[in-house]
């Protein structure tokens, strides 16, 4: 699986609207002199941070999704649980269609690229500070899924007002940002994804032996001496902090976090965390290089939305899984 | 050891649904809890496993307040065994049997040699060595609740309490689980706390009885019980009666 995931990074960077040969990817990876300096100039400026950040935004996202479906002891959950996409999208959807109606200077500000990515991120951090604030009070495992959805709603719902009343132009910007893109990453911005993911893992690591005791239900992991509380929190701090980066940097991107875990336990026939994490990294990786290679049509100057093309590759997939094994293993 | 509760309330968000002047459990002993539907069974089990906080008094193991135990210590003390929970279909009979060892595995949860044994000596004890590798959703309702026993006694607590353990299980596997729980107390010497609906069974094996009546939780060993008249008035007595020669619960 190793070997297919570098076989296909290396597919991913050679494959674009100019195809550059295998051969010659890997000369330039590697360091030594390019046939052709424009290909170097493409692929180290725009390929390879591309390739990267699809695999950071599949480690991610798988991530959060596997935290998600094991707090929440449900196959649905996802990182979109927690409400943290929607919130991007409110911070964006506010940004783009809001300033629009406050004159022109903001609204030059607004086309910028870090305009937007503050946006998101401030939309899915407050969803986050939210969803704590409700963990306080409510120590109810299942309210919060329920106060989750029911933000994810409520911010859509602001969304589709604000679309009805907003300019078409306005409005485009908003739908191409809400495709998702990993486009639009730079090395600078990697550098980030990357802290983030890192510390991510560090913390899943930490938790991996108190989340296989999550398997049997929260009562039975705290008699087994895991402070709940604690292990909870982190889970949704792990969750907020990837889903809601990856969501500011490359907009909502559907499906890999909900289906990931599940493609892992089913190939792996095992919800044990310690066999899930390398699983879900490996395949999440795999897959969201795959659905990048699928977006860019290579060969076409055309690019499809990654946020389309993740759905439709991905939810085959699963059906086609469970439909084999005859039973979703959760 | 000794598990004990003195002036203990128990309820929920602050309201009390029952009272125990005292309760002293010791290991070595099993101990059977009665009570008609919603007398708080469930209830006093969560609170002395410290997952319910009692609305007043205070539980102790060997005279330290299990308030002042932290959740990985008290770990070690006590483990249970649930009557609803939704256990994973994803991990197999093993894989369920190890987390039992938790409390004393270092951060990334490997097994030394001798916890290994233990989860051995678990298996072996519930007989469940021809399970390990299966999945927990394929097995029946008389294998799982082996399995989560064997689960509980891999934790290897001086104290293990069950919750209803024999409630979805036909009456050859009741008296299987049953006779292990009763096996377990002798040779293990644990103390062993188990809510149940099968009165006379539990008036056959057990050596301490606490009956919940009332709102009132009152702990005496079992000969006690039935020598006294107050076993009588544990139900209504319009449709069921005690037969003190038989020492058996009649339909009327």
């Amino acid at each position: 699986m190793t070997v297919l995931l570098l076989l296909m990074f290396f597919t991913n960077i050679s494959l674009g609207s100019v195809g550059i040969g295998l051969l010659e990817t890997m000369r330039i990876l590697t360091g030594s002199e390019a046939v052709n300096a424009s290909h170097e100039y493409i692929i180290l400026k725009y390929r390879l941070p591309k390739a990267l950040s699809a695999i950071m935004v599949g480690c991610g996202l798988s991530i959060s999704g596997l935290l998600m479906q094991t707090l929440f002891r449900n196959p649905l959950a996802g990182p979109y649980v927690l409400g943290l996409s929607s919130g991007s999208s409110l911070g964006v959807a506010l940004l783009v269609m809001g300033s629009g109606l406050l004159g022109s200077n903001i609204a030059v500000f607004a086309q910028s690229k870090y305009a937007v990515v503050l946006a998101a991120s401030l939309g899915s951090f407050s969803v986050l500070l939210l969803v704590m604030a409700t963990l306080w009070r409510v120590s109810n495992t299942m309210a919060i899924l329920i106060i989750g959805l029911m933000i994810a709603s409520f911010t859509s719902a602001i969304v589709s007002v604000l679309s009805y009343f907003t300019s078409a132009e306005d409005l485009q910007q908003y739908v191409f940002w809400s495709m998702g893109s990993l486009g639009r990453l730079d090395w600078q911005d990697l550098g980030i994804l990357w802290t983030l993911l890192m510390m991510g893992i560090f913390i899943f690591l930490y938790l991996l032996k108190k989340l296989n005791a999550f398997l049997l239900g929260e009562e039975y992991a705290r008699s087994m001496g895991v402070d709940t509380k604690q292990t909870r929190f982190l889970m949704i701090v792990v969750t907020g902090i990837l889903a809601g980066s990856i969501t500011a940097f490359a907009g909502p991107i559907a499906f890999i976090g909900l289906t990931i875990p599940h493609l892992a336990r089913q190939l792996f026939s095992s919800g044990n965390h310690f066999i899930l994490l390398p699983a879900i990294l490996l395949i999440g990786s795999l897959v969201m290089l795959l659905c990048e290679t699928i977006a860019q049509l290579p060969g076409s100057s055309f690019v499809l939305p990654l946020n389309a093309v993740t759905s439709f590759i991905g939810a085959p997939i699963v059906i086609w899984l469970i439909l084999k094994k005859q039973k979703l293993i959760f | 050891m000794e598990l004990k509760a003195d002036h203990l309330g128990i309820g929920y968000s602050g309201k009390q649904i029952a009272f125990a002047d005292r309760l002293e459990l010791n290991t070595g002993q099993l101990t059977g809890i009665i009570g008609i539907n919603g007398s708080g069974k469930s209830t006093l089990l969560k609170t002395l496993e410290g997952n319910l906080r009692p609305i007043s008094g205070e539980i102790s193991i060997g005279d330290r307040s299990i308030m002042d135990f932290k959740q990985s210590e008290l770990a070690k003390m006590m483990s249970m065994v649930s009557s609803r929970s939704s256990i994973s279909s994803a991990l197999t009979v093993e894989e369920i049997i190890r987390l039992g060892r938790q409390p004393y595995t270092n951060w990334f949860g490997k097994l030394s040699k001798t916890d290994k044994r233990i989860v051995e000596k678990a298996i072996n004890t519930l007989q469940v060595s021809n399970l390990k590798l299966r999945y927990f959703d394929r097995l029946s309702d008389g294998q799982k609740q082996r399995v989560m026993i064997a689960r509980a006694l891999a934790q290897d607590t001086p104290f293990i309490l069950l919750d209803e353990p024999v409630t979805h299980l036909d009456m050859y596997h009741q008296s299987v689980v049953f006779d292990l729980l009763r096996k377990i107390t002798r040779k293990n010497n644990k103390g062993i706390i188990f809510s149940s609906h099968q009165i006379n069974v539990v008036l056959d094996i057990c050596d301490e009885l606490i009956v919940i009546d009332e709102a009132e939780i009152y702990q005496r060993s079992v000969q006690h019980w039935l020598e006294g008249d107050a076993l009588k008035g544990l139900f209504p007595s319009d449709h069921i009666r005690f037969d003190e020669a038989t020492r058996r619960f009649r339909l009327k």
